[in-house]
């Protein structure tokens, strides 16, 4: 279906109508004209005043287009989504390489957790600290944007307005995203950096200036130039995202994290970088990376489907498992023979939790499985308390642990 | 909202981001199914279905195009049905065959598109002038015409037409002759 060229002749003669086509167009108009007596007759329809005036007078039915409209937003924005499917490939600009992802999942509701042992080791893991991003966001933990000049500013849903920083750069905020696109900055002599802060229970979306989009889980914090001028392009992250980068051989660009420095060209990646975790995990969706430890000079190159785990001390590449490593882009959590401890580690972050064991011995207690990404954390200690042998006590905030 | 903007909300969710795209859309997939099936009561329901359809896969969708073109896609696959389904009496025959002719749906959307187009140029324009628009390029009414049914003075009947053409410039065929003349002068 030639749809495209067909849009686009209607764009040709609405030109026309409205007197600003040029001679160039006025051409192809008339070739689709004598492409076939169809096409004269449309054209000649179009172009009268009669039949114009009849067809526009008909155009518009307010009354009917709202009742329409109620009809379509009862059934999707107004419904409360119990949905259990969600589509999850990410179709972008970058749609070709969007085409190589492995990832095509449509992920249904059902749940099931079984827990292959529960060992007791001998050395039972501390209870880790989570990095409290959120202790710097204030009480109501709002997302957080910290500008060049040290100022920071509260990122609240919903909000939709443009923020015009020191350098009168001009960043649009939408809902839960920023971006620094098309910002008619004014040129500036070094770079100027921002970070964006997500705190435990939100999310956060950024495209950066050269087209970049970045999806921030919670508990994650990017640190990154206004507009990228040198030859590299870097940024800085704290916790978890999905990059989507533009594509510019010229200059790679660059995600420094604790333990690594990701390299990439043009690619499609995932890159799990939490602080107060041993390892980060970067998992390749499309186009190619290099990662290096910090500590270490070594560097090794992923292929789509490779995931990279890296510690202070050593880099081990491998097949990936992409599901799992995405599942929280599709509001999922997957779990391979985790830990409960790593279990509730990612519940914290999520819904903005404290936890705390009963028993450490529980910590080890291990889990297989999927579940969908409730609004609220209830369902899924429900879910949990059901199948293990664990059961909790949820206070406002707060989550203990207990066995059963 | 830019388009960027836009398909951010629609992807998030937000009504807003869809409740424009459905402005932007509806009427047009109305003409269509009309133009397929003008004797069917189902054209709102159709209509309806293609757009909780695009809902339910929004995130797949990063450009309006892609939008426009999978809610015409669906609309127009939903139409020929009915008319394959339909029981088989002459006029549903003969509109079978026009319409399972690629060529004719798609000059039905390029009707639709341009009607839309059109009709939001006007739209833009203050009322004032919208009216000077309707009455005095649609009905074809001289302006001493159009001044009595507006209740207002030739003059202001003349400034709006200035506007509008800033704003609009409608070349249609078969205007009178001082229609003519008033482009003329307008682009000197």
């Amino acid at each position: 279906m030639r749809l495209n060229t067909d849009l686009e002749i209607a764009n040709l003669i609405s030109k026309f109508l409205k007197g600003s086509i040029e001679e160039e167009e006025k051409q192809q108009l008339y070739a689709w004209r004598k492409e076939q007596e169809a096409n004269e007759e449309l054209w000649r329809h179009l172009t009268d005043a009669e039949y114009m005036d009849e067809k526009l007078g008909q155009w518009d039915n307010q009354p009917a287009s709202d009742k329409l409209w109620n009809q379509i937003a009862k059934k999707t924005t107004h419904h409360i989504h119990t949905r259990k499917s969600y589509p999850s490939i990410f179709t972008s600009k970058f749609a070709l390489v969007a085409a190589l992802l492995v990832i095509g999942l449509l992920i249904s509701t059902w749940f099931h957790f079984h827990y292959q042992s529960y060992q007791i080791l001998d050395k039972p893991i501390a209870i880790k600290s989570i990095e409290n991003l959120s202790k710097e966001s204030e009480e109501d933990n709002a997302v957080k944007l910290i500008m060049s000049n040290g100022t920071s500013l509260s990122l609240k849903e919903n909000e939709q307005r443009i923020i015009i920083d020191d350098n009168g750069l001009q960043i649009a905020q939408l809902d839960r995203s920023l971006s620094y696109k098309d910002n008619h900055s004014l040129e500036q002599h070094a770079e100027a950096f921002n970070t964006l802060i997500v705190p435990r229970g939100k999310h956060y979306q950024l495209m950066l200036a050269d087209g970049t989009k970045v999806w921030l889980n919670a508990a994650s914090s990017i640190k990154y130039p206004t507009n990228f001028q040198g030859k590299e392009r870097r940024v800085e992250l704290q916790g978890e995202a999905y990059f989507e980068v533009a594509k510019d051989s010229k200059h790679p660009f660059i995600v420094n994290t604790g333990k690594s420095a990701i390299k990439v060209l043009g690619t499609s990646f995932n890159i799990k970088a939490y602080p107060d975790e041993q390892s980060d995990k970067t998992s390749l969706i499309s186009g190619s990376v290099k990662i290096s430890s910090r500590k270490s000079n070594k560097e090794i190159e992923l292929k789509p489907g490779d995931e990279a785990t890296v510690t202070l001390h050593a880099i081990e590449a491998g097949q990936g498992d992409l599901d799992a490593a995405l599942a929280w882009r599709n509001k999922m959590f997957i779990f391979h023979n985790s830990t409960l401890d790593d279990l509730m580690q990612m519940l914290s972050r999520e819904y903005n939790v404290d936890v705390v064991f009963a028993r450490n011995e529980i910590k080890e207690y291990h889990f297989t499985g999927r579940i969908e990404r409730y609004e609220k954390i209830e369902p899924i200690l429900d879910i949990i308390g059901q199948t293990a042998k664990v059961r909790f006590k949820l206070q406002q905030n707060k989550v203990t642990v207990f066995p059963q | 909202m830019d388009e960027y903007q836009l398909i951010i909300s629609f992807i998030n969710g937000d009504e807003k981001g869809f409740k424009m795209i459905f402005e932007s859309y509806h009427r047009q997939l109305i003409y269509l199914a009309q133009g397929i099936i003008p004797y069917s009561t189902e054209i709102e329901d159709i209509v309806q279905e293609a757009f909780l359809k695009l809902w339910d896969r929004r995130e797949n969708f990063a450009h309006l195009d892609a939008i426009k073109s999978f809610l015409y896609i669906c609309v127009k696959n939903t139409c020929l049905n009915h008319l394959k389904h339909d029981k088989v009496s002459d006029k549903y025959r003969s509109r079978l065959d026009k319409f399972s002719d690629e060529q004719n749906v798609m000059l039905k959307m390029i009707e639709a598109e341009v009607l839309q187009d059109i009709h939001m140029a006007i739209k833009k324009l203050p009322l004032g002038c919208q009216k000077v628009v309707y009455y005095g390029y649609f009905k074809e009414m001289t302006n001493n015409e159009v001044a009595n049914k507006l209740n207002v003075s030739v003059n202001t009947v003349k400034t709006q037409k200035m506007r509008a053409l800033k704003g609009l410039k409608l070349i249609l065929k078969d205007l009178p002759l001082g229609f003519v003349l008033f482009f003329i002068v307008d682009s000197i």
